[in-house]
């Protein structure tokens, strides 16, 4: 069963300029994800990996082709987008879950929660300019990884803040990992990749150039 | 419409945040809104009393308060819309929300703070007999329609920015030559050149001598609602078919 299909799938970045009024980001892509299935993006700096999720997400409309979705999408792109140093982590919470949709009913529950996990004390009621860089990123961790999700879409891994947090961090992302219907995660980290995905998409000169098992896709986009 | 009203959860909590972090760090908060229109009124009382000769505090200042603050809510609104989507262009990155939410956003923000700067017209209105504050409650309906015929050129200002950047040093300038343009230190009665023909096509004076009417014990009122109902039909038509046709702006960010 399927949790996602592309069918050529192309998106031109509208540039403005006479010359060249638009640039090629991806050009007639198409796979399907099924569910239960953990797939990796591969490909240089550059090469969509970041707009083929914003695509998958809904984020962006693409150009050319059709993006087909059959669950919930939740994409973990950037932690702290819609944040601000001058409110407390507990309302740039509120903020983000209003982005979500999540409903009104069920925020303080959630926000209960990340408070929780973040384990930052009172801190999560004071401006985030007076967190130190570690528990922004506690923060932000918890809040993504707290959110309901169905397909998945992650954008490089997780700053891990600091040691103490790290391996609840870690024990935390591989129940989101397994628990999520399906998986996309976009990465340079191959070892990551190959521990935590099953197959390999290879992005290169913007098309698809490897669709394959994880371990052969990381060596075709190492080689 | 329907999407703008279905996302109005969004744009209304964006629009206090806006606020929150606009003031989170001054000790007076949203009192900065109002304690700018009170100096602008006095000043300018001042201004004309210099000029003419003779102060009338208690004639001039309502009439000024009621234009100034529909002036101020104006010329924010315009210069916010220059700056909102690249303000926001992670977020219009990273969520499936739309430019819609965050134009929404800018008009409820600066309604709320024309709100908060309600004491001081108020007040000012007290202060003379041929005034009239309850007019005030009428004028509720008229500035909502206003705000909603501005949706349109905040969201062809907002994405004309994105394409072109330089508008943004262009736009605030602009409005405030507008500031000339508005019947706020003059009055279209003053027999000025070009007064009639300057009022009849430009919108803000419809709301500011309607504003004036409205607050007034002596002047007509009604002269200009129907220019202002068909503004807010017309723009919202026009804002419907934009917001149907017209592809993402996300393409540009």
């Amino acid at each position: 069963m399927e949790a996602l299909r592309v069918d050529g799938v192309s998106f031109l970045r509208s540039q403005g300029t006479r010359r060249s009024p638009h640039r090629v980001i991806l050009s007639d892509i198409s796979f399907a994800v099924d569910r239960g299935e953990r797939v990796a993006l591969l490909g240089a700096n550059g090469t969509g990996k970041s707009t083929l999720l914003r695509l998958l997400a809904g984020i962006l409309q693409p150009t050319t082709g059709t993006v087909s979705r059959f669950g919930r999408v939740s994409s973990m792109l950037d932690p702290s987008f819609a944040m601000s140093d001058i409110l407390s982590p507990l309302e740039n919470c509120r903020t983000r879950l209003i982005l979500e949709g999540i409903p009104s009913s069920n925020i303080p529950t959630i926000i209960k929660e990340i408070d929780e996990f973040a384990e930052i004390g009172e801190q999560f009621r004071h401006p985030m300019n007076t967190l130190s860089s570690g528990m922004w990123a506690r923060v932000a961790f918890a809040l993504m990884t707290t959110l309901p999700h169905e397909i998945l879409l992650i954008d490089e891994g997780f700053g891990l803040a600091d040691n103490s947090f790290r391996a609840k961090a870690r024990t935390r992302l591989l129940q989101l990992y397994s628990d999520a219907d399906a998986l996309v995660f976009a990465s340079h980290d191959s070892l990551l990749l190959r521990s935590t995905c099953t197959r390999g998409i290879v992005l290169k000169d913007h098309v698809v150039a490897y669709d394959g098992t994880i371990e052969q896709a990381v060596e075709f986009h190492e080689a | 419409m329907l999407r703008l009203l279905k996302s109005q959860r969004i744009w209304r909590h964006l629009g206090w945040r806006d606020l929150r972090i606009q003031y989170g760090r001054s000790r007076i908060g949203p009192l900065w809104s109002i304690s700018t229109l009170a100096m602008s009124v006095v000043g300018l009382v001042l201004a004309q009393g210099v000029l003419v000769g003779e102060i009338n505090f208690g004639a001039a200042a309502p009439r000024l308060a009621v234009a100034l603050w529909i002036w101020f809510f104006f010329s924010s609104i315009i210069t916010e819309s220059t700056i909102v989507l690249d303000a926001e262009r992670r977020t219009l990155l990273n969520s499936v929300i739309d430019e819609s939410v965050f134009i929404a956003k800018v008009v409820w923000k600066h309604l709320a703070t024309m709100a908060l700067s309600l004491p001081v017209v108020l007040l000012l209105l007290l202060t003379s007999r041929n005034s009239d504050p309850w007019g005030l409650l009428l004028l509720v309906p008229i500035v909502f329609a206003f705000s909603v015929a501005l949706l349109l050129p905040i969201s062809l200002l907002a994405r004309l920015t994105v394409v072109w950047p330089d508008l943004k040093g262009i736009v605030p300038p602009t409005t405030q030559m507008l500031f000339f343009f508005s019947p706020i230190i003059w009055s279209p009665s003053s027999n000025l050149p070009l007064s009639e023909t300057i009022v009849n096509l430009n919108p803000v004076a419809w709301l500011i001598l309607t504003a004036q009417a409205f607050t007034s014990t002596t002047a007509e009122k009604y002269s200009y609602i129907v220019h202002i109902v068909a503004f807010a039909l017309v723009s919202m038509a026009a804002y419907s078919t934009l917001l149907k046709w017209s592809s993402s702006i996300k393409t540009r960010l």
